[in-house]
């Protein structure tokens, strides 16, 4: 397939030279842009690989001052920390194929034409509502609560499903945007909807699986709320909220004599970038292993292969 | 339209079918179950058989346990369980702060209350009102004696967890922060200066403090009087000097009517005497975006040579400082006021927080059993405390008690303490030195004694040694220098709707007023008027119809 | 209900047969409608509901079930009576107390504003990256620069907000030394009311360009690369193939993001301005979701947040909707 990216004519065509200027500056702004967006990854590595003191006295920017991997040693012996990272990761494990299952089923009928599927204006409708209107966290916690999810991996699985609303609609979009002479052979051949779906239009529709897997992804890895409210004890929940409960802390700290403990946790900049660091890294490289998803000529590949 | 007539229909039925799904709900308070165990009336007397109690818990981030121990089991539950016979359990844990409260409105609105646990004061009202407290009168008479003079010292407490004469929530008491003004000394020793005792002074320092290089770094980089634009609690101090009290929901009384402190006279003046500062540039001129956390960056940072700050400032930002530049050192002072007198610490004594049982738990004195518990072995346990595990670190422990009933006057028992066993050169038992206080006690004798003069040593001795944050508490303590709020009554309505508003109104005017936005001179007024009509008139009103009552 | 034959395909058809003679077009017409009632008939429709089920019920469950707790809206709501006590109900009280905040002009006129930009530059500086990249011809080069551009989307504002106060600071910050050696005087970028709106927007492009030019590199790796191949032979240019393929490529991605973004009018963004604002700018910068916030402060505030928030969904609704029905009406584009 990578020999499909040559197949877009740009190779073909020569060079002008107001082209090669448009190509010099397109490469001079987006790599300082990208330079902006890199500064805060940055300083939060520096501080994370610095000495407290010099972090304290707000001096670290964007190089260590008296580098040390002592906070990344503190982080991978803290127990805490990996068991959140654990949970993330098994709720990552379970949400993600759960969803885009979902997603796909679901999206498959809405993506037909009316004579297919007379309802699909009801349907539509009574999934997009969900996206504007929420009964709010009290009633939300009663359902999970009655239906057993409470405590359980599956209370940040299952009522998140109900966040797929939005990708329902971009993979509704993009079937609609296939070729209907495909599927409407393949129903002449005497396949069902479920072959046509599984064998007809997912290979088709890579870019759009890889994009609401990453959104997927990332939502899950970073939802704090859910594991606050829905898991009953500290050991029980994910990464976001572990994180979370780390910077929540500075906000609300009113500190007595004795607590000792907490003033040192307060006074750790350091350890509190690593973990925010250790926390992103996972879920960051998610996106440059789905890109290859991503490349052009996808849809013709298929097609004629 | 048709299609939406339909949705809206459609929608409609939806919520009538979700509706009598909900009917089957809530499990707790299925009758009250009658006592089966006895206890007698000792402050920490046993029960028999043991009875099991259910709490909501709530934990400090990074919980230090001993090893093995975990929340479900530790020292303190197998002390509740060995001494009391109480078996505790809890539903569910969250982090202390914005979590447990989150948790504690979805068990109170879901109907599943544990038997005893701690609420803020306005659901504590609300669960008063709507009968599902249980009340603490009798269970009050199985308070020790230590427990029982935390609460006389500070008879706002008790006032603030009755309703109606019943007494339904017993509180911690809260004691003075000890705001006060935070000085560079080695700035000071630098330019020769003393630190200041009257405003003419403060101001004086504050300008050298600005522009002669008190760090001598050739730099014009230093701020004279640190502030922060969210209005700092211990600033109070400051406009208190004057006469001010931009205070959420402070009153004084003046004329036999109470009168909101952030409006009074002296409000003005001390924020002319604010902006006068602003203008020679003496206060950081960006303090008006600045929270605490910025203003504490720059203190850490070696910028700021006087900030209003509490006794605990040392352990928390000064250390920061001591631990990259070791020569920093830091004096707290009263702030100075017009008339000469150091100026009085506004204080606030009503609890953020009560202790409260389960209308039907049979047994609601177990939590005073508990806190019986509690300050018995503050006395005479210190393991139960801190340790020190193998590594030297300390285990801080105590919070692994689920029910603590402690006073802040520990700390200033500890400082005195502290202060008889310093010239000594060794902490003996007939210095007195409580369990709690021990670890501070012992930093600041290893800062003492020259043996260890790093950041938490030092921080520790600036605390509790003599010329230390807590001796300006004790002064203030034995010489009337403290004001308290008038009003100690509970949020009234007119409160919860408008204060908010009215917080806003006073933290805007505030910043405006002294970079100059506003004029102090012809936008007072304006100031007076805002604030009477987005609500202000309306809760005057409703404060001063409970303060005739009193 | 009648199954009506779709005009549009018919006609196609019927349009190409009209060349040949009128009785073989109608008798091709009649074969292809023959074919396509046989495929329809061969292909039932009952399978779509059953791939449905999963997610009716799951919605029904989880989003729909939970929406009882809507009524809090119209009630004094208090914990401590429950979720199915007696709570009062008292009309429209809230909504009335929300409006006539003494703020609420301000506010409602500041979210109004900001929401406004953030939807517009969200949009269009994510378009913008997306067809650069396109134009990359280094594969290597436009991966890492995708990846690093979308970094600052993993940073919560809390986080953030600390950073930028130290990097917008007016005496030291890095943004305005630079400002300074271009010979433009400090701006205080977060201090000011001029300054604030532009701040808070700008970051908020910083933030999550990156981020959303993901859904339209993803639409435009589906555009089918024959339609370059053809515009090329027409003679087209590299401007002209992004003007009238990659962008007709990918507009019903941006049609489906305009409307649905069109929902996000009262939310301005509350982690960012959260974190950024103070006192000093609540003129400019306070929207709907800190002032509720700062009232829930004082009181436990279900019933508000109940009324704000149905009344920000109504107004979602309202917009969504009339969009929605405008463009199937007018341009016979259904977004959804």
């Amino acid at each position: 397939m990578a020999q499909l990216f040559n197949r877009r004519p740009a190779s073909r065509i020569k060079a002008s030279p107001a082209r090669i200027a448009f190509s010099i500056a397109n490469h001079i702004v987006l790599i300082l842009g990208a330079a902006l967006c890199l500064v805060p990854m940055i300083h939060i590595l520096a501080v994370s690989l610095s000495s407290p003191g010099p972090v304290a006295a707000q001096r670290v920017g964007l190089w260590p001052i008296g580098f040390t991997w002592s906070a990344y040693e503190w982080v991978v012996g803290n127990p805490d920390f990996l068991r959140a990272m654990g949970v993330s990761f098994l709720r990552i494990g379970l949400a993600v194929p759960m969803s885009l299952f979902f997603t796909v089923i679901t999206a498959y009928p809405l993506s037909k034409e009316k004579k297919y599927l007379r309802t699909r204006g009801a349907y539509v409708w009574f999934f997009f509502l969900t996206m504007l209107f929420s009964g709010g966290l009290i009633p939300s916690y009663m359902i999970v609560l009655a239906t057993g999810l409470i405590d359980t991996i599956w209370a940040l699985v299952i009522p998140a499903l109900t966040w797929q609303v939005f990708n329902m609609i971009l993979v509704l979009n993009f079937f609609r945007q296939l070729p209907k002479s495909l599927e409407e052979a393949a129903y002449v051949d005497g396949a069902g909807h479920w072959m046509v779906l599984f064998r007809v239009y997912l290979p088709l529709s890579k870019p759009v699986i890889a994009t609401i897997t990453l959104f997927t992804a990332v939502t899950h890895w970073n939802s704090w709320f859910d594991g606050m409210i829905y898991m009953n004890f500290p050991e029980n929940q994910p990464l976001s909220t572990y994180i979370r409960n780390i910077l929540q802390t500075l906000e609300d700290v009113r500190l007595t004599i004795q607590d000792v403990s907490l003033i040192e946790f307060l006074n750790n900049d350091t350890a509190r970038a690593a973990q925010i660091f250790v926390a992103a890294l996972p879920i960051i490289l998610v996106y440059p292993f789905l890109q290859r998803y991503f490349a052009k000529g996808i849809i013709l590949g298929s097609v004629k292969g | 339209m048709k299609t939406l007539f339909r949705l809206v229909t459609g929608f409609a039925v939806l919520l009538l079918l979700a509706a009598p799904v909900f009917a089957t709900g809530a499990d707790e308070e299925a009758g009250a179950p009658a006592r089966t165990s006895t206890t007698d009336e000792s402050p920490t007397g046993p029960y028999e058989p043991p009875i099991s109690v259910s709490y909501h818990a709530f934990h400090q981030p990074a919980q230090d346990f001993l090893e093995g121990d975990s929340f479900e089991d530790n020292l303190w539950t197998r002390a509740y369980s060995d001494e009391l016979g109480v078996e505790l359990s809890f539903p569910w844990s969250a982090q202390s702060g914005d979590a447990y409260r989150q948790r504690l409105n979805i068990a109170i609105a879901t109907g599943q209350l544990a038997d005893i646990f701690s609420v803020s004061p306005i659901i504590f009202g609300q669960l008063v009102e709507d009968g599902r407290l249980a009340p603490l009168d009798d269970a009050w008479e199985y308070m020790s004696d230590d427990g029982r003079a935390i609460m006389e010292w500070s008879p706002v407490t008790r006032i603030a967890g009755t309703r109606d004469g019943v007494l339904y929530g017993i509180a911690e008491a809260r004691g003075p922060e000890g705001k006060n003004l935070w000085v560079r000394q080695d700035w000071l020793d630098a330019l020769g200066l003393d630190a200041p005792q009257s405003v003419a002074e403060f101001i004086e320092v504050a300008r050298a403090f600005t522009f002669d290089d008190p760090d001598g770094n050739g730099q014009d980089d230093t701020i004279g009087f640190g502030i922060s634009g969210e209005l700092d609690d211990a600033l109070q101090t400051f406009f208190s000097g004057w006469g001010g009290y931009p205070i959420s929901n402070f009153w004084v009384e003046s004329g036999g009517q109470l009168e909101y402190g952030a409006i009074q006279p002296g409000m003005r003046e001390a924020l002319r005497a604010l902006r006068a500062m602003f203008e020679e540039g003496t206060v950081d001129p960006e303090f008006g975006v600045k929270g605490e956390g910025e203003l504490y960056d720059d203190i850490a940072a070696g910028r700021v040579g006087m900030y209003a700050g509490y006794f605990w400032s040392p352990l928390w930002p000064l250390n920061a400082l001591k631990g990259e530049d070791p020569e920093s050192d830091w004096v707290p002072v009263y702030f100075p006021s017009p008339s000469g007198e150091p100026a009085p610490e506004p204080l606030d004594l009503t609890p953020g927080e009560f202790w409260v049982a389960r209308a039907d738990f049979p047994y609601p004195e177990v939590l005073v059993k508990m806190m019986n518990l509690f300050l018995e072995y503050q006395d005479e346990q210190p393991e139960y405390f801190n340790q020190i595990d193998a590594n030297g670190e300390v285990l801080e422990l105590f919070h692994l008690a689920p029910v603590q009933y402690n006073t802040w006057r520990n700390n200033v028992d500890a400082a005195a303490a502290i202060q008889r066993a310093i010239p000594v050169g060794e902490i003996l038992p007939e210095h007195g030195v409580a369990p709690a206080s021990m670890f501070g006690a012992e930093q600041a004798m290893l800062y003492a004694t020259g043996a260890d003069t790093t950041a938490t040593p030092w921080a520790y001795h600036k605390v509790f040694a003599d010329g230390g944050s807590m001796n300006l508490v004790r002064w203030r303590m034995d010489n009337d220098g403290y004001l308290e709020n008038a009003f100690f009554g509970p949020p009234g309505d007119a409160w919860l709707r408008h204060g908010q508003a009215i917080n806003d109104l006073v933290e805007e005017w505030y910043v405006k007023f002294v970079t100059g936005e506003e004029s102090i001179d012809s936008d007072w007024d304006a100031y007076i008027d805002a604030f009477s009509n987005i609500g202000g008139a309306e809760v005057t009103a409703e404060v001063n119809a409970w303060f005739e009552n009193q | 209900m009648v199954r009506e034959p779709v005009s549009d395909s018919e006609s196609k058809s019927g349009g190409r047969a009209g060349a040949s003679s009128l009785v073989s077009s109608q008798v091709e017409m009649r074969r292809e409608l023959d074919r396509r009632r046989r495929v329809r008939n061969k292909v039932p429709e009952w399978p779509l509901h059953v791939m449905l089920i999963p997610a009716v019920a799951v919605i029904f469950i989880y989003s729909y079930l939970p929406m009882y707790g809507l009524r809090m809206a119209f009630q004094d709501f208090r914990v401590s009576r429950g979720l199915f006590g007696e709570q009062e109900f008292i009309g429209l009280d809230n909504f009335r107390f929300l409006f006539r905040m003494p703020n609420f002009l301000r506010v409602m006129g500041n979210t109004l504003w900001i929401a406004f930009l953030k939807i517009a530059f969200g949009l269009i500086a994510p378009l913008v990256v997306a067809l650069l990249l396109n134009e990359l011809s280094n594969q290597g080069v436009k991966r890492v620069i995708q990846t690093v551009i979308y970094l600052p989307h993993f940073l919560s504002w809390v986080i953030l907000g600390g950073i930028l106060v130290t990097i917008l600071s007016p005496s030291s910050g890095i943004v305005n030394q630079v400002l300074g050696w271009l010979g433009i005087g400090p701006i205080f970028f977060l201090g000011s009311n001029d300054w604030f709106v532009f701040t808070l927007v700008s970051t908020e492009l910083w933030k999550s360009t990156g981020w959303g030019t993901i859904l339209f590199l993803a639409a435009i790796a589906g555009i089918d690369p024959n339609l370059y191949e053809a515009a090329t032979i027409d003679g087209a240019g590299r401007f002209k193939q992004t003007l009238h393929v990659t962008i007709p490529g990918i507009i019903h991605v941006i049609a489906l993001l305009l409307v649905l973004s069109l929902g996000d009018i009262l939310n301005a963004g509350f982690d960012q301005v959260f974190n950024l604002y103070s006192p000093v700018v609540y003129e400019s910068g306070d929207i709907i979701d800190t002032l509720v916030y700062r009232v829930g402060l004082l009181n436990a505030q279900f019933s508000l947040g109940a009324a704000i928030g149905m009344f920000k969904s109504v107004v979602s609704l309202i917009l969504i909707s009339s969009s929605y029905f405008l463009a199937t009406r007018y341009l016979n584009y259904r977004i959804f």
